[in-house]
């Protein structure tokens, strides 16, 4: 369970949230641009402070504004997949996958499960949109993370490659059992992954998080 | 005619490079990526030899290298004699001298890194020694590169520091450039010639062979 309350003054307005997400669900953060989502999922990863608050999983508090805890990022073990890939261009794609990961046997599970296995040895600078974020998912995913966050990690890809990868997302969800934030600005894919759904405006949940009757929020519940 | 005064020159500065990259490296990760009160007084200090006439900064450093100084006397729990006029002490007087031109290009490529690597990094688990080794150090190889020829190149020419702390001890503290000096000092201009065109052969074949790499680097 993840449980997160957090302000932090930007420049012109105050992100101003407070959610939690079991392990096992998926939470959806939407909102438009320069609503704050990065700037909440970088203070959950421990690469941004906030100004107050409190973030916590499962009982082990990571950040405190009142005791002035807060734990180092290296040390949160939270998988993170953002839309600019951060993969090393250094290392091919195995040597990505295992940079959190010595078990050999792992990345190469990994690798099939993703379906990237005959990518193995290729230099990331080599690959396509939809294939750095399947390298950029399994380095995450091979760290054995305790929180998956997603930072609108589909958004740069065609409509085809998105949907398969959504899908293969919601499989995994199955499999590891622990909480997951994604960020999105597209209220179709909010509604497809998300167990709950987070609308933001100006940093703080939105008035009305369902924008019209008809569509596409059908899925939308406010929390 | 006596070349032997290019081998010294080359082996200190073949040392000096060596000690430069290995302490300089590591400095210069705290100074492009940590944050710590007093930063931009470091910053001063390694960037004073840049500014520094040599022969101050020699003056300088013969008193503290010297018998009486806190370096020299460091020196002697160590090893038998001084310090000052001697090759080790005229090895220390061009890391000294060269730290500078060592950070400078390290700097610019460590600076040059894509931080959202090292926030990867750190999100992965990396503590900030993991990081340096695993991911700052790959990328930037050409800005190690171009450190260690301009540190090399310039203790190859170095002068004015090793003059006040070495002296000119045939086969231990005269190098190179220092032979020149005293080539010309005494009028025997051909040897002064020939000397100083050796110098600027290997000089610039440095630069060429350095160069030459970077072109294909970029063009790869």
């Amino acid at each position: 369970m993840l449980s997160v309350t957090l302000a932090k003054e930007m420049a012109g307005f105050v992100i101003d949230v407070s959610f939690s997400c079991a392990n096992g669900a998926l939470i959806a953060l939407t909102g438009p641009s320069g609503s704050g989502k990065t700037t909440i999922i970088r203070q959950i990863a421990g690469l941004d402070r906030p100004d107050t608050g409190r973030i916590a999983l499962n009982n082990e508090t990571w950040f405190d504004g009142s005791g002035k805890k807060n734990l180092p990022a290296r040390k949160r073990g939270v998988g993170y997949v953002c839309q600019d890939y951060s993969l090393f261009p250094h290392l091919n794609v195995a040597a990505n996958v295992g940079f959190a990961c010595r078990d050999r046997e792992r990345v190469t599970e990994l690798l099939h499960l993703l379906g990237i296995g005959h990518l193995r040895d290729r230099s990331v600078a080599r690959l396509s949109g939809g294939e750095r974020q399947r390298v950029a998912l399994a380095q995450a995913l091979a760290a054995k993370p305790r929180l998956l966050l997603l930072d609108e990690p589909f958004s740069a890809l065609d409509p085809a490659t998105r949907q398969r990868l959504q899908d293969e997302l919601l499989a995994l969800k199955k499999n590891l059992a622990i909480p997951m934030v994604f960020v999105t600005h597209d209220p179709t894919e909010a509604a497809k992954l998300g167990d709950t759904h987070l609308a933001l405006a100006r940093g703080r949940r939105a008035e009305s998080p369902c924008p019209s009757a008809t569509e596409p929020w059908a899925a939308c519940q406010p929390i | 005619m006596d070349y032997s005064t290019i081998f010294l020159s080359a082996k200190v500065a073949l040392a000096s490079t060596i000690l430069l990259l290995l302490l300089m490296t590591p400095l210069t990760y705290l100074l492009a990526f940590a944050r710590f009160p007093g930063k931009f007084l470091l910053e001063s200090v390694v960037g004073l030899p840049l500014v520094l006439p040599p022969t101050v900064m020699g003056f300088y450093l013969l008193l503290f290298m010297g018998p009486e100084g806190p370096l020299g006397r460091l020196w002697r729990l160590f090893a038998e004699g001084p310090l000052v006029f001697t090759f080790a002490g005229v090895v220390l007087a061009a890391v000294l001298h060269g730290i500078p031109f060592a950070i400078q290009p390290l700097k610019a490529a460590f600076e040059k890194i894509d931080r959202r690597l090292l926030e990867n990094a750190a999100v992965l688990g990396a503590g900030p020694v993991a990081t340096f080794f695993r991911v700052v150090l790959p990328n930037a190889t050409g800005g190690l590169a171009a450190s260690a020829v301009l540190a090399f190149a310039h203790s190859m020419g170095e002068f004015g520091v090793i003059l006040m702390v070495g002296g000119s001890i045939p086969g231990e503290t005269r190098v190179a450039s220092i032979a020149i000096y005293e080539l010309v000092e005494t009028l025997r201009y051909e040897e002064a010639w020939k000397l100083s065109l050796a110098l600027v052969a290997i000089s610039f074949a440095i630069l060429v062979l350095f160069n030459g790499l970077a072109h294909g680097r970029r063009r790869k």
